[in-house]
């Protein structure tokens, strides 16, 4: 079931000795990811910067798979942010012309309002995710670590190869 | 940095690339068949695409779309399509072609497989039809037209039924009368009865609701009041104030009073409307009488306009629907923008795209110029093809931004046939409007796929010619066309074939059939009208074939219908008359009475004021005087003080006059004893 995958796989991240940073920066990178609808230049560009960035990979495709779940839900609201900043804000009417003129920017799509309100929702997000990940990782390793490192469940997940591969994404 | 990604990343970007250059054509292929069977709702082919990214061209040929509405016929088909995409717009998401041209059109052949699609993505296609049909306008319309015609064209009755008539309805007598009670007209008229009253007596509540006789009466006591009023002195003159004040709010309250009666007035004459348009539907619902009890009856019906509208009215409304349906397809692609819109909105699938033209710029998608190229025939057609050429300009997502409309011209001569089409598509402004044109003359009477009808020979021979118009401008359409067909041969009498004798002898000595249709209007109201240069004469042979029998119980139920509908529509006249006079009497009556009371209430106010007025200016006028009388002591008053300060003065003068003059004396006389003492010494 994809609720027991999601759950075995944050435990796993969290158990790890990956760098908090480095799960979290994956984290928030994920959600702009998981924000972004497929067929846009911008998924593919976020893509590359969370290859190339030491960012944890598992996070980030943790992060993307939520939050592009998430971002069903918040389709209405970035709807309306997006509408409010292509229609109805008239002193930014300007601008969008001359992104929507220029060469490459089109391929963004960024003059849907879904695509737009929901890049703005993940830059508003971005720092209090990464921020809260961070957070959360430090609480949790100086807190539960050690104890849920005694639970049978996680004996059986070291001796899979998926324990092993989690500790590689450094 | 993750520097051992990037190999990767490089490689698989590049195997991405390299399968969209390899596949490029395929997925191409792909995407022209998914979206034309969108469009369409059936089977979409292509033979080939094939791209050159040297000159950015595609050219895609065999491309057919099957016609859902018979499936075993293409809607058309073009042998090839040949375009270069300009490399930099596309930079921008913009496509932009000079030139394309498209060779070989057909339309209506025939395919050798059912060209439906699976019923799931019918389904699929459906769905997301009526989606984007925002509120549905288009099928609304071609909806309603179709109801229309169902209700306007009655079916003919079976030509094997002709003769069991004559004999059916030879000692045919009416059982009972025809009662009131059954006729749709009547019961109309009686809602209308109903209507006038419920009406009336709205208006009659909402006239007694109004406030103007709370104020005529508080009016009329405050004049009363201010009538008792004396003024004489100034402190009477501020009670006035008050009062006048007070008279002022009322003057207000029956201006007010006036203009809300005004207004229900000229809504009660709205409503209440004209006799005319009282009694507007009611043929219409005695023709549908006679319709229906003619069916009771079992008589078949040959006016005029039921035989042209039977024979040729399904046929040319199914015609205007289809052209109606592209219309629709044509805005939903080149939508009309807004004038002065500086962004177009289009509604996707998921959320709003919004465009962002700038002045001066290509629009999104243009194609400058298409050189089309075609034949009329093609597989399981019959006849001379006739080869044309024509050109279509400016096809393009955005014609606002451009500032063109869409045109196109075609052109076609073979032999004695002509076809002349022309079209525009002016989308530049939110009332759009499209127009076409085409005439097609030369053809013989089986090319023109006359509607089938056992009424109808088969026109072996003859020419036919096809002129045809339709324009929508907003939601406005109006369409026409107008068939003609001479020189054709009908087929002998067969005594042996009873039906093919009647089909002889109705259209015996009948050498040329013109026929009109007409459809004008909006979606809530549409007017068909179907005539043709036989009607009058097929009417009357279908009359007498069925036997004069039949005319006369027609007659006479005519009659029937009339004399109950008349009966009805003078009593509701006369209710009608009666309630709209009594009510547009009260109405008159209220506003003398309003408009008296406030011309006596602004007579008091008038007379008070002057009253007043005079008070005050007698007041002014006495305290002037007194002014004047004090000002003329006080200034005789100074006169005298002047006077006598005058003669002090003069007085001073004199005295001191005097006194200068003894001391002088006194000088000049000592100066003398000195000098007489100094001449005489001492």
């Amino acid at each position: 079931m994809l609720w027991i995958k999601l759950v075995k796989q944050i435990v796993l991240i969290l158990q790890s000795e990956i760098s908090p940073k480095q799960v979290a920066a994956g984290a928030a990178l994920g959600m702009i990811l998981g924000f972004a609808p497929v067929k846009c230049m911008q998924s593919y560009v976020i893509l590359v910067i969370i290859l190339m960035l030491n960012v944890n990979l598992g996070s980030a495709t943790l992060s993307a798979g939520v939050f592009a779940m998430l971002g069903f839900l918040l389709d209405p609201l970035a709807d309306k942010i997006g509408y409010h900043l292509l229609v109805n804000s008239k002193t930014l009417t300007p601008f969008w012309t001359s992104l929507y003129n220029m060469p490459l920017i089109p391929f963004t799509r960024f003059y849907n309002t879904i695509v737009l309100g929901s890049f703005v929702i993940s830059l508003i997000l971005a720092v209090p995710v990464y921020l809260l990940t961070l957070r959360f990782i430090n609480y949790y390793r100086s807190h539960f670590k050690d104890k849920v490192s005694k639970w049978k469940i996680m004996k059986l997940f070291k001796v899979t190869s998926a324990y092993n591969v989690y500790d590689k994404y450094q | 940095m993750r520097w051992k990604y990037f190999i990767p990343t490089v490689v698989i970007t590049a195997l991405i690339v390299v399968f969209n250059v390899l596949f490029l054509d395929y997925v191409l292929k792909l995407s022209i068949i998914a979206t034309g069977e969108m469009i369409f709702g059936a089977k979409v082919e292509v033979s080939s695409v094939k791209t050159r990214f040297g000159n950015l061209s595609i050219d895609i040929k065999g491309l057919k779309a099957a016609n859902k509405g018979d499936v075993f016929k293409n809607l058309f088909e073009i042998d090839e399509i040949r375009f270069s995409v300009k490399p930099a717009p596309l930079l921008s998401m913009k496509v932009i072609i000079d030139e394309m041209a498209v060779d070989g059109v057909k339309w209506a052949t025939k395919r050798d497989s059912s060209g439906a699609l699976p019923p799931v993505k019918q389904a699929k296609y459906a769905r997301q039809q009526q989606k984007d049909d925002k509120n549905g306008f288009f099928s609304k319309l071609s909806d309603k037209i179709l109801d229309k015609g169902k209700s306007q064209f009655g079916q003919l009755p079976a030509l094997g039924d002709i003769k069991n008539s004559q004999q059916q309805f030879k000692n045919f007598s009416f059982d009972k009368a025809i009662s009131a009670e059954d006729l749709q007209s009547v019961k109309e008229l009686e809602t209308m009865k109903q209507g006038v009253n419920d009406k009336y007596s709205k208006y009659q509540d909402r006239l007694k609701k109004l406030d103007a006789d709370d104020n005529i009466n508080k009016a009329a006591a405050q004049v009363s009041d201010l009538s008792k009023i004396k003024v004489s002195s100034p402190q009477d003159v501020q009670a006035l104030k008050t009062k006048l004040d007070g008279l002022n709010g009322t003057k207000d309250e029956l201006d007010k009073s006036a203009k809300e009666l005004q207004n229900l007035r000229a809504q009660a004459e709205s409503d209440f409307g004209s006799d005319k348009d009282l009694l507007a539907n009611i043929n219409e619902l005695k023709d549908n009488d006679i319709k229906a009890l003619s069916a009771k009856y079992k008589l078949p019906s040959f006016t005029t306009t039921g035989v042209a509208g039977a024979l040729f009215g399904p046929v040319w409304l199914s015609r205007v629907q289809k052209a109606i349906y592209y219309v629709g397809v044509v805005r939903k692609y080149m939508p009309p923008r807004k004038k002065n819109a500086k962004t177009a909105t289009v509604q996707g699938a998921r959320g709003t795209d919004v465009s962002f033209p700038k002045a001066d710029t290509p629009p999104d998608f243009l194609i400058s110029k298409t050189s089309l190229s075609g034949t009329t025939g093609g597989a399981g057609k019959e006849g001379t093809p006739l080869d044309f050429k024509g050109e279509i300009d400016d096809i393009t997502s955005d014609q606002s931004q451009l500032g063109r409309p869409t045109t196109f011209e075609i052109n076609g001569v073979m032999g004695p046939k002509t076809l002349k089409a022309s079209g525009n598509f002016d989308h530049r402004t939110d009332d759009a409007s499209d127009t076409f044109n085409f005439t097609y003359t030369g053809l013989t009477a089986k090319e023109m796929n006359l509607p089938k009808s056992e009424y109808l020979p088969s026109f072996d021979k003859g020419e036919g010619k096809v002129n045809g118009n339709f324009t929508m401008r907003g939601e406005d359409i109006d369409a026409s066309v107008d068939i003609v067909l001479t020189n054709f041969q009908l087929p002998d009498a067969d005594k042996t074939d009873e039906a093919k004798n009647i089909v002889a002898s109705l259209w015996s000595g009948i050498d040329s059939i013109a026929v009109t249709a007409k459809l004008t209007g909006k979606i809530d109201k549409i007017d068909i009208a179907v005539s043709s240069n036989i009607d009058k004469t097929l009417s009357d042979r279908l009359t007498k074939l069925y036997g004069e029998k039949i005319a006369e119980i027609q007659n006479k139920i005519r009659s029937e219908v009339d004399r109950l509908t008349n009966e009805k529509k003078a009593e509701v006249t006369a209710q009608y008359n009666a309630k709209r006079n009594e009510l547009m009497n009260a109405f008159t009556g209220k506003q003398k009475e309003l408009q008296e009371k406030t011309d006596e209430l602004s007579k008091m106010k008038d007379s008070k004021e002057n009253e007043a007025k005079n008070l005050v200016s007698n007041a002014k006028k006495q305290a002037e005087d007194l002014t004047e009388a004090q000002k003329k002591q006080a200034e005789a008053r100074a006169e005298a003080a002047k006077k006598q300060a005058q003669e002090q003065l003069d007085a001073e003068k004199k005295k001191a006059e005097e006194a200068a003059k003894k001391q002088a004396e006194e000088e000049v006389k000592k100066k003398a004893q000195q000098q007489l003492k100094g001449l005489f010494g001492q």
